[in-house]
C-alpha cells in the first residue's frame, strides 16, 4: 500500500535539492555583461581613414592606425545611416571640445561620400574617423551593434563601454572612468 | 508591428488554453442539454483546440518572419541572428536559443491538444468523457507553459536602439540537422505530454481501461518515434559536424533526451502486456507520468544552465526556479494522484504471473529499463550535487556508463531474443530450450568467429554474440513486423555500436605535404596520403582545408572553419564511407592563429584518423528501430488489409 507514495517522494527529494542549489548558486548571472568586456585593450590593426585636412576639407588616409595617443581616448562607431548616431551626435561634439581626451570615430558600413556629407551636415567631432566597410574594426572591437562607444584610459585600456545612443549620464559616467573631466566642470 | 501581432497571438492562444481547462470539466459536472454540448467534442473543444494551435502557429510564424527578414529591433534577432548567415539558419535561429525554444515547445503542445481533440476516437458514444477530460488536462499543461513563455521568456521583445547587425549564431549550431533536430526531440518530449494528459484523466475518472490504454500507447508509440529521430539525429550531428569523432557521449543534454525514451520503452512494453493481460497496470500509469516528468526535467536541466555542458545556451536563475515549478507543479500533482489512486483502490487478488511468459520477459524489460534510466539519471545530477558539498569538479564519463549499464542491456537483449518462445499468459518449457538450442549456438559461433578472424576484443565478441541472438529472434518474431522489426533494430545498434566503439583503430599525428599515414587494424590496413592544405572562403566563415588521397578514387578534405560574426572556430570532419567501415579524418591547428588566411604556405598539419567497423550500421539500426515504432503506429487490420491486396 505504502509503496505507491514512494515515486512522489523520491521526486519532491530530487527537485527540492535541485532547487535548493539552484537557488544558492551565485554564479548564475556571471556572465550577464560579459559581451560589454570583450575586449581589455585598444586593438592594433590598419584601417582606412578620412581626416580633416589644413584647409578644412577631407581627405582620405590609407594604412592609418588607431591607437592611444597618451591622453584618454573614446571610440564611437556610427553610421550615417543610423538614426540614434545623430541623437548621440551632440553629445560627441561637446567631448571633442574637451583637449584633455581624444575622440576616434569608425564608420561602421558606410561609404566615404555619405560619411563626408554628414560629418559636414552635422559638425565634425573626430579626431579621425576610420572607415570600417568589411567589418575588420568592428569585430576586432567586438561590437554589438552601432552606436557603440568605448572609454579608454591613456594606457590605451578599455574601462567602459557603452551599446547604444549615449545619454549625458552614460557619458559622465565613461568619462569619469578614464579620469577626464567634462567640458562643464574643468 | 508584426512582432506585436505575433505577440498577441500568444495571449489570445493563453486565453484559449485558460478557457479549454476550465469549461470542459464544468460541461462534464452537469447534466443539462447545455453542458453536454460544452464537452462534445465537435462544438466547443475542435474549434477552440483548433484556434489555440492555429494562434500558436501563427506567433511562431511571425517570430520566424523576424529572422528572416533580420528585424533586428527584436531583441531576440539581434541576439541569435546576423544578416550574412544562411536563410535556412536565420530560419532554425528561432529555436536556437531559449525563448524561441520555448514557443516551439508551446506550439508543439497546442499541436498535441489539437490532435487530442481530433484523432482520439471513443468507441462509444461521441463524446467520450476521457477524451474530453484530457484535452482539458492538455489544455492545462498549455496554458502553464504558455503563460511562462508570455511572462518569463518573451520572444516578442523588442530591442531600443535598432542595432545594425545581429550578434550571430554559435557556428556550431549551423548544420542542416540541427535545423531539424529540436524540432523532432521538441515533437518526442511533447508527444508524452498526451499520453500524460490521457492518463491523468483515466486516474481523475478513476477508470484505468482498455480505451486509456490503447489511447496511450498510441500517444506513447507517437512520441517515442520522434524522440528516437531526434536523438539519432542529434548523434549523427555530433559524428558528422562536431567533429569529435564519435556519437554518443553521456552529455548532460544527450542524457535528458535518452531518460524520457528509456522511460517511453519501458512504458509501451507495460501498456501493451495490460492491453494483453490487464497485468503490469501500476507500472504502466507510472511509466507514462514519470516518461513526461522526465522530459520536462530535462528542460529544465538543459535550460536553466545548471548543467554546464556543450549545449547550454540559457543561463538565468529567475527563469531557472520558474520552469523549476512548473515542473514540480504538474509532475508532483500527477504522482500525488497516482498515490492516492493507488492506495484506495481495493487491490484484488491477482495470481502471480510466470516469469517464463510474455509478460514476465515484459517486466522483466520494464524494470531493467526503469533501473538503466535511474543510473543516467543518477549521473548526470551526482556532479552537481558532488561540486555544491564539496567545491570541487568532477565529470562521469563513458566508463561508468559503459560499466554499469553493459549488464542491464545484455539481459534486455538477453530476453528480447527469446521473445518468439514466448506466449501471453503462458510458456512451455520445452519450446524456450528448442528455441535456445537453434539459436544460441550460432550466436555463440558467430561471437568466436569475430573474435578470431576481424581480430574483435573480448567484450566486442560478446557484444556481438548477443546481439545476433536477439536479431535472430527478432527474426523469428510473427505476427507483429513492427514489434519484430524494432526489435531487430536494437539487435543491429548493439552490434554496430559494439564495433564502431570497442573496435576502432586512432592515430594522431603532425603532418607533412607527402606523408602517408597508415593504420594498421589485424590484416586489414589502410594508407592516407596528405595530398595538399588550402584556405577556402564560405559564405560567412574562412575554411584551411586539407586533402588526403584514400585510394585511386576516394579523397578525404577535412577542414576547420572560423566564422566571420564570431572568430569562432569549428571542425568540419570528413568520412569516407562503405557499409563495412568508417574513415573518419580530422585536422586541427598546433598554434592559435593558424586558420587565418596569412599562413598561406603551411605544409605541416596534425591529423587524427579513425577507422570505425560497421558504423554504418550504428545508423542504419536507429533507422530500422525507428522505422519498427511507425509500423507499429499504424493499426493492425489495417496493415493486414494492404498486405493481402
Amino acid at each position: 500500500m505504502r509503496t505507491s507514495f514512494i515515486p512522489i517522494i523520491a521526486f519532491v527529494t530530487i527537485i527540492g535539492a535541485l532547487g535548493y542549489i539552484f537557488i544558492s548558486e551565485p554564479s548564475n548571472n556571471a556572465n550577464r555583461d560579459s559581451i560589454k568586456s570583450k575586449i581589455k585593450s585598444m586593438p592594433n590593426f590598419r584601417i582606412q581613414a578620412l581626416v580633416e585636412t589644413s584647409s578644412g576639407s577631407m581627405g582620405i588616409m590609407s594604412d592609418t592606425t588607431i591607437r592611444a595617443t597618451g591622453k584618454p581616448t573614446v571610440v564611437n562607431f556610427f553610421a550615417s545611416w543610423c538614426q540614434p548616431c545623430l541623437a548621440e551626435h551632440p553629445l560627441l561634439m561637446e567631448m571633442a571640445l574637451n583637449n584633455q581626451i581624444q575622440v576616434f570615430g569608425i564608420a561602421w558600413n558606410d561609404n566615404s561620400e555619405a560619411i563626408q556629407a554628414w560629418i559636414a551636415k552635422h559638425g565634425n567631432p573626430f579626431f579621425l574617423v576610420g572607415i570600417d566597410n568589411e567589418s575588420i574594426a568592428g569585430i576586432e572591437w567586438g561590437i554589438a551593434g552601432i552606436p557603440e562607444t568605448f572609454f579608454l584610459d591613456k594606457k590605451g585600456n578599455v574601462q567602459f563601454v557603452h551599446i547604444g545612443p549615449l545619454s549625458r549620464e552614460t557619458m559622465q559616467n565613461g568619462l569619469q572612468a578614464i579620469k577626464a573631466t567634462t567640458p562643464e566642470n574643468p | 508591428m508584426s512582432i506585436e501581432i505575433g505577440h498577441y497571438a500568444l495571449v489570445l492562444a493563453l486565453c484559449i488554453a485558460i478557457a479549454l481547462a476550465t469549461l470542459l470539466p464544468l460541461g462534464l459536472l452537469g447534466k443539462n442539454a447545455f453542458c453536454r454540448h460544452l464537452t462534445a467534442t465537435s462544438s466547443l473543444a475542435r474549434p477552440l483546440a483548433s484556434a489555440m494551435f492555429i494562434l500558436c502557429l501563427f506567433a511562431s510564424a511571425m517570430l520566424i518572419r523576424a529572422f528572416l527578414l533580420s528585424d533586428f529591433s527584436a531583441l531576440l534577432v539581434w541576439q541569435n541572428s546576423h544578416s550574412s548567415k544562411p536563410m535556412l539558419y536565420k530560419f532554425a535561429a528561432m529555436w536556437g536559443n531559449h525563448e524561441g525554444s520555448m514557443l516551439l515547445w508551446v506550439l508543439v503542445l497546442s499541436l498535441f491538444a489539437m490532435l487530442i481533440a481530433f484523432f482520439t476516437k471513443s468507441q462509444h458514444a461521441k463524446q467520450s468523457p476521457l477524451t474530453t477530460l484530457t484535452l482539458s488536462i492538455q489544455s492545462a499543461i498549455c496554458a502553464l507553459f504558455l503563460a511562462f513563455t508570455l511572462f518569463f521568456s518573451n520572444p516578442f521583445a523588442r530591442a531600443y536602439p535598432v542595432a545594425a547587425d545581429g550578434m550571430g549564431l554559435n557556428p556550431i549550431l549551423q548544420h542542416p540537422a540541427l535545423a531539424i533536430h529540436p524540432p523532432l526531440l521538441y515533437l518526442g518530449y511533447v508527444g508524452l505530454s498526451a499520453a500524460f494528459s490521457t492518463t491523468i484523466a483515466a486516474l481523475i475518472l478513476n477508470n484505468i481501461s482498455n480505451e486509456w490504454a490503447r489511447a496511450t500507447r498510441f500517444w506513447t508509440l507517437l512520441a517515442w518515434v520522434f524522440l528516437a529521430a531526434g536523438i539519432t539525429l542529434g548523434a549523427w550531428w555530433a559524428y558528422e559536424e562536431l567533429g569529435w569523432g564519435g556519437f554518443w557521449f553521456w552529455d548532460p543534454v544527450e542524457n535528458a533526451s535518452l531518460m524520457p525514451w528509456l522511460l517511453a520503452t519501458a512504458a509501451l512494453h507495460a501498456l501493451m502486456s495490460f492491453i494483453k493481460t490487464a497485468r503490469i497496470r501500476a507500472w504502466a500509469i507510472l511509466l507514462v507520468l514519470l516518461a513526461f516528468s522526465a522530459s520536462m526535467l530535462g528542460t529544465f536541466l538543459v535550460r536553466s544552465g545548471i548543467l554546464v555542458s556543450v549545449h547550454s545556451f540559457a543561463s538565468d536563475p529567475l527563469r531557472g526556479i520558474v520552469i523549476l515549478l512548473c515542473v514540480t507543479i504538474v509532475t508532483a500533482s500527477a504522482l500525488a494522484l497516482f498515490a492516492w489512486r493507488k492506495n484506495t483502490e481495493n487491490s484484488t487478488n491477482l495470481k502471480p504471473f510466470p516469469l517464463l511468459s510474455r509478460e514476465g520477459a515484459q517486466f522483466i524489460n520494464i524494470l531493467l529499463l526503469s533501473c538503466c534510466c535511474a543510473l543516467v539519471m543518477l549521473a548526470t545530477l551526482y556532479p552537481l550535487f558532488f561540486e555544491f558539498f564539496t567545491k570541487r569538479s568532477i565529470a562521469i564519463g563513458p566508463p561508468y556508463y559503459t560499466a554499469v549499464l553493459t549488464p542491464f542491456f545484455l539481459v534486455i537483449v538477453t530476453a528480447l531474443g527469446i521473445l518468439p518462445a514466448l506466449g501471453w499468459r503462458r510458456s512451455s518449457r520445452k519450446q524456450i530450450i528448442r528455441h535456445a538450442s537453434i539459436v544460441a549456438p550460432i550466436a555463440t559461433g558467430s561471437g568466436i568467429a569475430v573474435f578470431l578472424v576481424a581480430n574483435y576484443s573480448a567484450s566486442a565478441a560478446i557484444a556481438v554474440a548477443f546481439g545476433i541472438w536477439a536479431l535472430i529472434g527478432a527474426a523469428r518474431t510473427k505476427g507483429a513486423p513492427g514489434v519484430a522489426c524494432a526489435h531487430a533494430g536494437i539487435a543491429i545498434l548493439l552490434i554496430a555500436c559494439a564495433s564502431a566503439s570497442l573496435n576502432d583503430v586512432e592515430k594522431f599525428r603532425t603532418m607533412r605535404v607527402g606523408n602517408t599515414i597508415t593504420l594498421n587494424k589485424g590484416t586489414s590496413s589502410t594508407k592516407l596520403e596528405l595530398k595538399n592544405i588550402f584556405t577556402k572562403q564560405g559564405s560567412n566563415y574562412n575554411e584551411l582545408g586539407a586533402r588526403f588521397q584514400l585510394n585511386s578514387k576516394n579523397t578525404l578534405t577535412p577542414a576547420i572553419r572560423t566564422y566571420i560574426p564570431s572568430g569562432i572556430k569549428t571542425t568540419e570532419a570528413s568520412i569516407n564511407r562503405t557499409i563495412l567501415r568508417d574513415i573518419y579524418v580530422t585536422i586541427a591547428t598546433l598554434d592559435e592563429r593558424s586558420s587565418d588566411s596569412s599562413t598561406k604556405n603551411r605544409d605541416t598539419i596534425s591529423v587524427r584518423v579513425r577507422k570505425k567497423p560497421l558504423m554504418f550500421w550504428v545508423w542504419a539500426g536507429a533507422a530500422i528501430t525507428i522505422f519498427g515504432g511507425i509500423l507499429s503506429l499504424i493499426p493492425r487490420n489495417l496493415l493486414k488489409r494492404r498486405l493481402q491486396q
